[in-house]
């Protein structure tokens, strides 16, 4: 099974598209590398082309990790690069080789302040990362799948 | 107007003088039926076995008031002080002699071989005869015999009582407060069903039968003619009850105009006064809701099911795996009781559910009055018609009101009597661990039935000593029939822990399968949450069999945990065989390397259109909705998006009432529905 490659950035417009390739470069982690590491400065803004990031977080008092999303291909990487105060909110690890698109930090946020059609463009997309997150995690709370308590039979 | 038109049902009409009551009741008795008929109780008039005329309510009136009932003493130069039947309907009604609170149902025993057997009771009846049935009990009366003896599943014991039951019905002489069957158009004049019909007139009776048998009963006694002035007094008595009652609900396009309100403030405000005390559904004549209560011998090898009365207003009603119920508040389930009353019982069986005998607004508690309730809730009739007063319709026919809009939702396969209520043993080959809390059962059996079931269908599952679940059937073998099952309570944890050589009783198949066909020469999409997949296994296997018939095949499953995914080690082999398998779990510690997030997270980034897509998704409803939120947004068609639903289910068989959804019964009617029967019952709270 062969997987298209799509980015997130593909929903920009070519003109916005191309402006912002002046900050983005290709990125390739192997498996089981740590691209961004929770409580440390977020380097850029991903957008996933190929492989697989889990979003983890350590639970508390166990040292263990667990994985509460995966982010796939099409999808971004690191919103809290144009979220105050800029740090990673959780580990993130690709589990397969993966392959991004990088866009660097502090020269986006640059650009956002400066270039408003760029920034109307793209931080909508940020916004829907963040949404499909928190409606995600609400849903995981719902614990739906999880064991009841009780059943008639 | 009535008057001339009742002429002609009273041609020939006999004169039974009251004296000579306990001819007629002895005829009965040497017929070799017990009589039964009003006595007073307890402060009330009730339906009992009578051995002789003396014991019925002589001399005793009624009023009745939302929340009250009063009997008293006539006095002793009141015309109608020698009168038996000049007091209103027994609250109890007949109900309690042709469909019991209490029946034995089955028995499922562990022999001595180890062995299970199966009893199903044999009705245990005894020929009956009722004197004193009115108008109102003689429509519901015809209602049950609908619902309980007219549909694909067919109750053996009420069908048993009906066949031996013979009726003497008596035309009212007096409207209660709470009467309102001119509005039902069920009575007061006795137009059906009776095999004998009485009206009581001063010294004696005016009867007329209304069947071979109610000939022979009445040509027995060699009794006189009425004449034309007894007659004549009859037809006015029953006449000027109608006129009393007046016309208290407004039943034209009732019910399009409830369904219209199904968010009407007036819920809640009727909330606030109901006790949800069931009083309503207990004296209700049609009302047919039933529970199995399961008793246990000490050492768990017998059991024994009863059926026993249960009320939609009771907690438990709507409760469903996990606990929680589909209808929490009071609301929901005063909402359910008269919207099923006066709506949702024509889309289901043809006729309303209320024959208009005021017996839940008598005996209510806190005094409650359907017919103010309807009235706040569902509004005037919508026509510039004139309000004809409702005919004197056969009760055993439709009613036909204008404006209503019946849906017409009875599957056309389900013949009356054609789904079977027997249970046959199957013996347990292999039990499979799936996860910590499920196991697979590989039975083995000879049935034809169960043999030809079909994906989606699920099966009752007795064994000794515990509740009788409804199992979705995950597999179909050439020699029997897979069952997956979650230990979440202690019947289902039992059968999880069974042993290869253990025997269970199962009834089935039942319930409406996939519709695998509405998927040829399109593109398919499984959806499976959780346990989910248990009742999609089938339908894959299936698929997987006729692959030509489909453009393409897509799996999309999603779990709590990596640990909690289902037949882990068949969809590994078939995701490594080329087909399209897609898992994503809740939560996962480091160690899983797949997929992490909410199922819909799968495909909502999916380009392409959906629109040559059949779904066929299981999971929590919670979970389904927010599936069938994201396949609309991929153009997927709500016809071809089929859901198999969650209620609880106890009969298995359209008649026990518990998993009723609006105008459906989830266990007859579905489990499997597509989005678009649905609409938007799907996601209507407490419904």
């Amino acid at each position: 099974m062969t997987t298209r490659i799509t980015s997130a950035l593909d929903r920009l417009s070519p003109a916005v598209h191309a402006r912002l390739a002046e900050l983005t470069r290709p990125v390739a982690y192997p498996a089981g590398a740590v691209i961004l590491r929770e409580g440390t400065d977020t380097p850029f803004l991903g957008a996933i082309l190929e492989g697989r990031v889990a979003l983890r977080l350590r639970v508390p008092e166990r040292g263990d990790r667990v994985t509460i999303v995966t982010v796939e291909p099409g999808e971004l990487l690191g919103w809290s690069a144009v979220v105050a105060p800029y740090r990673a909110t959780v580990d993130a690890v690709a589990t397969e080789p993966t392959r991004l698109l990088a866009i660097d930090a502090v020269a986006l946020r640059d650009r956002l302040a400066a270039d408003c059609e760029l920034a109307a463009e793209l931080l909508p997309l940020v916004l829907e990362s963040v949404s499909d997150r928190l409606s995600g995690s609400w849903q995981q709370l719902l614990d739906m799948f999880g064991a009841r308590v009780h059943e008639p039979w | 107007m009535v008057i001339e038109n009742r002429w002609p049902v009273m041609a020939g009409a006999r004169f039974l003088p009251v004296g000579r009551l306990d001819d007629l009741i002895g005829a009965l008795h040497a017929d070799g039926r017990r009589v039964v008929g009003p006595v007073v109780e307890d402060g009330g008039i009730k339906m009992a076995e009578i051995e002789r005329a003396a014991e019925l309510p002589f001399g005793w009136t009624a009023s009745a008031a939302p929340g009250l009932v009063r009997l008293s003493r006539r006095p002793a130069n009141d015309r109608a002080a020698g009168r038996a039947f000049d007091n209103g309907p027994a609250w109890s009604g007949i109900k309690p002699w042709t469909f019991p609170s209490r029946v034995d149902a089955l028995t499922v025993e562990t022999r001595e071989d180890g062995s299970l057997g199966v009893r199903v009771e044999a009705p245990a009846n005894q020929p009956t005869a009722v004197i004193g049935a009115r108008a109102c009990d003689l429509a519901a009366l015809a209602v049950h015999d609908r619902v309980l003896a007219g549909g694909p599943a067919i109750d053996p014991d009420y069908a048993a009582r009906r066949a031996d039951l013979l009726v003497v019905a008596v035309e009212c002489a007096l409207a209660t407060s709470t009467c309102f069957c001119t509005s039902m158009g069920t009575g007061p004049e006795v137009t059906t069903g009776a095999d004998v019909v009485l009206a009581e007139v001063d010294g004696g009776f005016v009867a007329r039968s209304d069947s071979p048998a109610g000939e022979r009963l009445l040509a027995g006694l060699d009794l006189a003619e009425a004449g034309p002035l007894r007659v004549g007094a009859a037809i006015e008595q029953v006449t000027k009850v109608r006129d009393a009652m007046g016309h208290a609900v407004e039943a034209e396009g009732l019910h399009d105009r409830l369904l219209a309100n199904l968010d009407s403030p007036r819920w809640e405000a009727i909330a606030e006064r109901c006790l949800a005390c069931a009083n309503c559904t207990l004296v209700c004549p049609t009302c047919f809701c039933t529970g199995t209560v399961i008793e246990s011998d000490l050492d768990g090898r017998e059991s024994s099911a009863t059926r026993q009365w249960d009320s939609c207003f009771t907690a438990g009603f709507a409760q469903v795996a996990g606990g929680g119920s589909f209808r929490p508040h009071h609301a929901d389930r005063y909402r359910q009781w008269l919207t099923h009353k006066f709506a949702t019982w024509w889309d289901q069986f043809g006729s309303s559910g209320c024959v208009g005998c005021g017996r839940c607004i008598a005996w209510c508690p806190v005094g409650i009055d359907v017919r103010e309730e309807l009235a706040a809730i569902a509004g005037p009739a919508i026509t510039d018609l004139p309000a004809a007063a409702p005919a004197t319709t056969p009760a055993a026919a439709p009613i036909a009101v204008k404006g209503t809009r019946i849906l017409a939702m009875a599957p056309t396969a389900l013949q009356p009597g054609s789904i079977r209520t027997d249970y046959v043993t199957a013996t347990v080959t292999e039990v499979r661990p799936e996860t910590a809390d499920t196991a697979t059962l590989r039975l083995v059996t000879g049935d034809a039935a169960l043999l030809a079931a079909r994906p989606g269908q699920f099966v009752m599952v007795a064994v000794p000593a515990f509740a009788i679940p409804p199992i979705s059937i995950s597999r179909i073998n050439p020699d029997g029939l897979e069952l997956t099952i979650r230990a979440a309570g202690p019947a289902t944890s039992f059968m999880t822990r069974l042993r290869p050589g253990a025997e269970l009783a199962l009834r089935g198949p039942l319930g409406r399968p996939w519709p695998i066909e509405d998927a040829y020469g399109r593109d398919v999409a499984i959806v499976a949450g959780g346990i989910g997949l248990a009742p999609l296994r089938g339908l894959l296997d299936q698929v997987l069999a006729e692959r030509d018939r489909f453009s393409s095949i897509r799996v999309y499953l999603g779990a709590r945990t990596p640990r909690d995914r289902l037949f882990v080690a068949e969809m590994d082999a078939l995701a490594a065989g080329g087909l399209d398998i897609r898992a994503t779990v809740d939560r996962a510690g480091p160690e899983w390397l797949g997929r992490v997030g909410i199922i819909t997270d799968i495909f909502r980034n999916a380009k392409a259109t959906g629109q040559n897509v059949t779904a066929f998704v299981c999971g929590p409803e919670r979970m389904m909705t927010a599936v069938v939120d994201v396949l609309g947004d991929l153009d997927v068609p709500r016809e071809h998006t089929w859901l198999t639903l969650e209620r609880r289910m106890e009969c298995g068989v359209g008649l026990c009432g518990h998993c009723q959804l609006g105008s459906r019964f989830v266990c007859r009617d579905g489990p499997v529905f597509s989005v678009a029967e649905l609409g938007d019952d799907l996601r209507r709270e407490g419904l």
